[in-house]
This record gives structure tokens, C-alpha cells and sequence, in this order.
């Protein structure tokens, strides 16, 4: 692809998001979801959601790089992303990757215009960080699984109608060996989803238990036992694909930020932590063009997509901090009044960004990924 | 590793630089010429007769007249064995300066006669403004300290800060041009303060309007080139220190097993690398975007050199902390490498100056961001 064809690419995508309207954002958790859906749906319908993917299953069949394009343009023009995250950046991926012909007649284009929204079914109460210990389990009863157990930390799962399950098909394998990855719908006789409170008060995440699901053998993504590999590919796009999106998502917050701070007074010492933060994002700017030139070249998963997950977290950690300081003695009981920062959601953003080092894996479990994949560290198990 | 999409060039010279310092930084006389003064009259000529000067001097000139991402493959590796020159001064500011200079013939004659050239940019060690260079009668007042390679050179290529930024070439060895060494903790970087006292100059532009633009043009262009190549400087010394420190974590053994087997060494490598690929993606998006509008040059460079600042001096003490006491000691060579970076980190401003910069300019005013 040529730059000139990129940079025409880039002022329709310009032009578009100018002449649409990006919805505002309540912040109230269920108003906000509804207005993130409509806003994916008109996405969709105008051509901009599914980029990259191929054009015979619904995406326009552009390049990444045409894709990052609009995620920096809808940053530029202070847009939200499309709802379906999960579905867009984590299991999509793995669902092109691996995916039948009939899978991806039938899941696709629904991804695609968030008609079917999807959740990821991998963490557990005893599975954290040492995921391939997951219990939940499924058994092959003719041409149908039963699923049996329960995910922790699912991301979006009340409102999702599809969630990708890493469940134990072979207990007699050893841990990763005998994994599956099934792909289940949330309406299934016997899935139960219970949100749970965060610190920030929104209830995005969930538990999700699962009691004699049935799910047809048809929707095992993968080989049967062969579900580790693809759920290190869903988490490498996790942890790479999904940084990009997450980037514009902080660029959108820094913008907002730096318009409240030029209305109000500021003394220098703004300055400088605005222009640090600054600074960072303009460092995982920098990173996410190389994430783009991985996924082109089919290195996903590599252990650079946990160098990108670890920038994106100390990156958003860095900037809702800063938010934070400017709060000053107010950062838990925000003013609402003679400022123009909007507190609320400073400290919103602030609590979310501390998931930022936990979830696709934890800082420390990344650390570790560098070290012994990338630098060549003896392993100590 | 940066890679550098617009060039096909960067990736062989930075090969070929490396083979070059490879052989000659091995060589027992430089070494010793090195160890003793910091400065080796044949390693600076191997590297003036291997062409690395010519790479960005326009072609009518005997040049390859390419660019900056071309050039900047051989700043890695010249950070990377801590090679002592004045390779900005040379093969970057001299060639900007003499292919938009209007007044180009006394530039054109040093460069034809191989004269050894340093940049003199107060800028450079954010020197207070009033000290900067000055014409006053038609003579040049004032002073620029930290001026790398000072002491070696035959001419300085000075920037004169008022009214408006220019270029103007002064000769080391005339009258009211008088040079102190700084003593230094870098091996690789001799600094001097230069002083003139009423010394005579060539301009290198017309004193014209349009003129006047086109070098403040240049000055800058020159300060973004600085901020980026140093960073490419940066992210070659540190990556050495890295690489380092990861090989010695392999090989130092105690409690029975490396001590890169141990979780909080490898976090600490690890946090080392992941800070190193940021600044290398840095560098990579200030050489790509160099040929865009001047605002998003300056800001891709600035950044870079920010991240510079900071990721050079971060590894460098890792790098010492993983090594242990050995790295304390002035017999082993790792303190080279850090000290080095330090010379580097605070030169066209560090990582807390910028922030500032960047700042100012973002809370003051509507600032292109990204």
C-alpha cells in the first residue's frame, strides 16, 4: 500500500468522523454501554469497523495499517472505540486464525457489527495467573460438550451473547494439554452471569458459572485438546492488538484532560507532568507502529506483545496519575464546582487503570515472558 | 534495533560502522591513545576516509546527499562503541548548514579541505540566552560552553542567538577565540567552553528578510536532527549496557545457578528491555516522520529525546546493579557506557526540560498532539 493511498484513506476517515457526531458518554454504566453499542452499529454500517478482515465474511479487506489509521483519527476527533472489544481485538483474531469455513460463515459477520457481542472465558477463582490450572471442565457426550465450572473476571459477560470457554476437555493430560477452546452462547440452558461491583462502581465485570451446558461440537474452535495454543494467540492479540485501541481510548482522555486544564488557571509544575504524560503516549505511539509491522508479518503471539501490554499499563497508570495529582487534597471527594476537571471521572479512570497491570496476564507474569523469551533467561521452574 | 521503513541505507551503514569500530577500537594503539587523552587522530581519520562525513553532504559536493534516517544506523553504532568525534558536528549540522546556506563558498572550502568542524549551539547545554553568541560590531561576543570535541577542532560552526537564530563559521586558531577544556567523567566525549571576545566570522546567510527566515529555518532543523541523533546515540550505548548486563545474568553464578534465574534479576532486566524497545520505537517514529511539516518533526524528535533522557540513564544504572561491585570499579569498563549516556542525557535537554517544553506549549496554546 502506498502512503499516498494511506493518507487519502486517512482524510476520508478525517472528513467522516468530522461530519458524524461521535455520541457523548454518560457516565451512568448502563446509558454509557447503550450509547457504545449504537455508536458500533453506525461504525459498522458507514465501514468502519472490520478494517483489516476479509471482505467475503463483512470487513472491508484494507490493511492494518488502514485500521490503525482510524483508530488514530477517532483518538484525533475525541471518538469513542466500537463496543465489542473483546470480540474486535482478543478472540476475533483467534476465531480468523483457526476458525472452519462454517464457523466463520456463521460467527463473523456478527462480530463484526456488534449484533453479537463477546466476552473471554479464560480466568478462574483458583486460575489466575496460572491459568493452564483451570478446572472447569468439558466432557464429550456424543456430538455435544458438557460444560461444567465457573470463569472469574469476565470482562463485559452480562452483556455478552457469545463467550470464548478454555475448558478441560482431557484430565488425564497434563495442565495445558488438555485444554479446549469452545465457543458458547451466553443463552445456553444452564450459564448464569453474576456482575460484580468494582472499585469504580460500574459493574463491567462477572462471574460466570456454568452447570450442564450443552454446546454443540461444532462450535470447538481448534483441535480437541489443542485449546493452549490458541488461547496464547488470543492473548497475544490481547496484549498487542487490543494496545492499540487502548492507546486512542487514552489519547481521547489525555485531550479531554488538556482542554479542562487550558480553561482553568495552572502553574508550571502542570506543565511539566502534562508534558511527561505526554511524552509516554507518544512512546506508545511509537511501539504500537512496530505491533502493526509484527501482525503484518504473522509474528503474533511474541513475547514483544508483552513488552506492548507492559508500556500500555505503566502508560495509563502514568496518565490517570497525574489526573489524579491535579485533584490535589480533592482526589477522593472530587469538587464539582469552580473547577474545570471533571473529577468524577478522573478518579474513575484512576481505579480503572489499576486493572491495567492485572488483566491479559499480570505485570509480573509479562515480566517474566520478557525475561525468559526475549532475553534468554534461564527458566526457573 | 531500529528499523527505519523510508531507508534502505540505515540498516548497512549501522552494519558497516559496527564492522569498522569493531577492527579499529581493538587496535592497541588507539586504545592506549584513547585510554590516555579520550581522542584518537586515526580512529577519526579511519572514520573520515570510510565515507561517514559524505553520507548527508549534497551530492555537487562529493556527497551521497541522502538523509537522516540513512545516516542515523551509523549514530547506533557509534553509540554502541562509545566511538569519540564529532560525528554530529560533521556528517550532520555541517552538510544541513552548507545545502541551504546562501553564503556557502568559505563552508564549501573547509569541507574540500577536510577541516575538522564543531557545533557551537549554547542551545545545546540550555545555557542561559543573554551568555550566547552575539554580533556587535560586526564581530562575535559571548560564549557557548559544553562544546563536545571543543579542543579538537580547527572551526566551529556557531549559532548566534540574536535577533533572530543564524549560522556563522569561526576559525579556532584567530584572534579572540580562546578555548577551556572541561575536565570530564566521559571517555568518549571531550568538552570545552568556548569564548569570543570580538572574534572575526564568516556568515553563512545574507543579512536579508528572507534570509533571516531561512536560517532560523535551519537552526532548527538542525536542533530537531540533534535531539534525534543523540537519541539514536542513546539507544546504541544503552543497548550495549543491556545486552550486557543480560550476558553477565547468564554467566554469574551464585546460590549454585545464574543469577538470571532469579525473579527479581530478571524483572529487572526485563522492565531494562521493555524501557529500551520504547526508546528504539521512539527513535524509529522520529527518523520515519522526519520528512513530515516541521511541527511533527520537531515533536517526533523531542520525544524521542525525552524518552532518551530518561531510558539511557534508567539502563545504565540497572546495568551497574545487575553487574554488582564489578561494575563499581574503573577496571571494568561498564561506567564508560553510563557515564557516557549521562553526557548525553542532558544535551538539547533531558527528559524533566522537555517535559516542560512540550508542556507549555500544550497547556498554552492549541498544539497539534498526535
Amino acid at each position: 500500500m502506498t502512503p499516498p493511498a494511506l493518507e487519502a484513506y486517512r482524510a476520508s476517515a478525517r472528513s467522516w468522523l468530522a461530519a458524524s457526531a461521535p455520541p457523548p458518554l454518560p457516565q451512568d454504566y448502563r446509558l454509557r454501554t447503550e450509547a457504545l453499542r449504537e455508536w458500533h452499529s453506525t461504525l459498522y454500517r458507514s465501514g468502519w469497523v472490520g478494517i483489516d478482515w476479509p471482505r467475503e465474511l463483512g470487513g472491508q479487506g484494507l490493511s492494518l495499517e488502514h485500521a490503525l489509521i482510524f483508530i488514530e483519527e477517532s483518538a484525533r476527533a475525541g471518538a469513542p472505540q466500537p463496543f465489542g472489544a473483546i470480540g474486535l481485538h482478543v478472540v476475533g483474531p483467534t476465531l480468523l486464525r483457526y476458525g472452519t469455513g462454517e464457523q466463520l460463515a456463521r460467527f463473523v459477520e456478527p462480530l463484526l457489527s456488534g449484533k453479537e457481542i463477546w466476552c473471554q472465558g479464560f480466568s478462574e477463582p483458583d486460575a489466575g495467573s496460572d491459568l493452564a490450572s483451570l478446572r472447569t471442565r468439558a466432557v464429550l457426550e456424543d456430538d455435544e460438550f458438557v460444560l461444567t465450572g465457573q470463569k472469574i473476571w469476565t470482562s463485559w459477560a452480562d452483556d455478552s451473547d457469545w463467550c470464548a470457554v478454555l475448558a478441560r476437555t482431557d484430565p488425564d493430560r497434563a495442565q495445558h494439554k488438555g485444554i479446549s477452546y469452545l465457543l458458547v452462547d451466553m443463552k445456553t440452558p444452564g450459564v448464569t452471569v453474576r456482575p460484580i461491583t468494582q472499585i469504580t462502581g460500574d459493574a463491567e465485570f462477572c462471574e460466570v458459572f456454568f452447570e450442564d451446558v450443552r454446546v454443540p461440537r461444532s462450535n470447538l474452535l481448534g483441535p480437541l485438546h489443542g485449546g493452549w495454543e490458541l488461547a496464547m494467540h488470543t492473548l497475544g492479540h490481547e496484549r498487542s492488538g487490543y494496545a492499540l485501541r487502548r492507546r486512542a481510548e487514552l489519547e481521547v482522555s489525555y485531550r479531554n484532560l488538556l482542554d479542562a486544564i487550558r480553561l482553568g488557571d495552572s502553574g508550571p509544575d502542570v506543565a511539566v507532568r502534562i508534558g511527561a504524560a505526554y511524552v509516554t503516549l507518544r512512546g506508545l505511539s511509537a511501539l504500537s507502529r512496530r505491533a502493526v509491522r509484527r501482525a503484518r508479518n504473522g509474528e503474533v503471539p511474541s513475547p514483544l506483545d508483552s513488552v506492548d501490554k507492559l508500556a500500555l499499563a505503566k502508560g495509563e497508570q502514568q496518565l490517570f496519575g497525574t489526573a489524579l495529582d491535579l485533584l490535589g487534597a480533592h482526589r477522593a471527594a472530587p469538587l464539582t464546582e469552580g473547577t474545570s476537571l471533571d473529577g468524577e471521572q478522573i478518579v474513575k479512570d484512576y481505579l480503572h487503570g489499576r486493572a491495567a497491570s492485572v488483566y491479559g496476564g499480570s505485570e509480573q507474569i509479562q515480566l517474566t515472558i520478557v525475561a525468559e523469551r526475549l532475553l534468554g533467561l534461564p527458566r526457573m521452574r | 534495533m531500529i528499523e527505519i521503513s523510508a531507508s534502505d541505507f540505515a540498516k548497512e551503514f549501522e552494519a558497516a560502522a559496527a564492522r569498522l569500530l569493531d577492527v579499529q577500537m581493538a587496535r592497541t594503539p588507539i586504545r592506549e591513545q584513547l585510554e590516555q587523552s579520550g581522542w584518537s587522530e586515526p580512529l577519526w581519520t579511519s572514520v573520515v576516509d570510510a565515507g561517514w562525513l559524505d553520507v548527508m553532504l549534497p551530492q555537487h559536493l562529493g556527497g551521497l546527499g541522502l538523509g537522516i534516517g540513512d545516516v542515523s544506523g551509523i549514530f547506533t553504532a557509534a553509540g554502541r562503541y562509545l566511538l569519540p568525534g564529532p560525528l554530529f558536528d560533521n556528517a550532520v549540522a555541517v552538510p544541513l548548514a552548507v545545502g541551504q546556506a546562501t553564503r556557502d563558498k568559505h563552508l564549501t572550502n573547509l569541507i574540500a579541505g577536510r577541516k575538522r568542524i564543531s557545533l557551537a549551539d549554547g542551545a545545546a547545554s540550555g545555557q542561559a540566552g543573554d551568555s550566547r553568541p552575539v554580533v556587535r560590531d560586526g564581530r562575535l561576543f559571548g560564549s557557548v560552553d559544553l562544546v563536545r570535541l571543543g579542543g579538537a577542532a580547527d572551526h566551529f560552526l556557531v549559532v548566534v542567538e540574536e535577533p533572530e537564530p543564524t549560522l556563522v563559521m569561526a576559525d579556532a586558531g584567530m584572534p579572540g577565540v580562546s578555548l577551556h577544556r572541561r575536565r570530564t567523567f566521559d571517555s568518549a566525549a571531550e568538552h570545552a567552553r568556548i569564548v569570543f571576545d570580538g572574534a572575526e566570522f564568516e556568515p553563512l546567510f545574507e543579512n536579508c528578510k528572507g534570509d533571516t527566515a531561512r536560517a532560523a529555518a535551519v537552526v532548527a532543523e538542525l536542533r530537531d536532527a540533534a535531539r534525534l541523533l543523540f537519541s539514536c546515540e542513546i539507544a546504541g550505548t544503552a543497548r550495549h549496557l543491556l545486552d550486557s548486563a543480560v550476558l553477565y545474568a547468564k554467566e554469574r553464578e551464585q546460590f549454585g545457578r545464574p543469577i538470571g534465574a532469579f525473579q527479581a534479576i530478571q524483572h529487572l532486566l526485563a522492565t531494562l528491555a521493555t524501557r529500551q524497545i520504547t526508546l528504539e520505537a521512539a527513535c524509529e517514529q522520529g527518523l520515519n516522520s522526519w520528512d513530515s511539516e516541521p511541527a511533527s518533526r520537531y515533536v517526533a524528535a523531542t520525544t524521542a529525546k525525552a524518552i532518551a533522557a530518561e531510558v539511557g540513564r534508567v539502563v545504565g544504572e540497572g546495568a551497574l546493579q545487575v553487574h554488582g561491585g564489578i561494575a563499581f570499579t574503573r577496571e571494568f569498563p561498564l561506567h564508560r557506557w553510563h557515564v557516557h549516556v549521562l553526557g548525553l542525557q542532558g544535551r538539547y535537554g533531558d527528559q524533566h526540560t522537555i517535559a516542560a517544553e512540550l508542556g507549555n506549549l500544550l497547556v498554552g496554546k492549541e498544539f497539534a498532539l498526535w
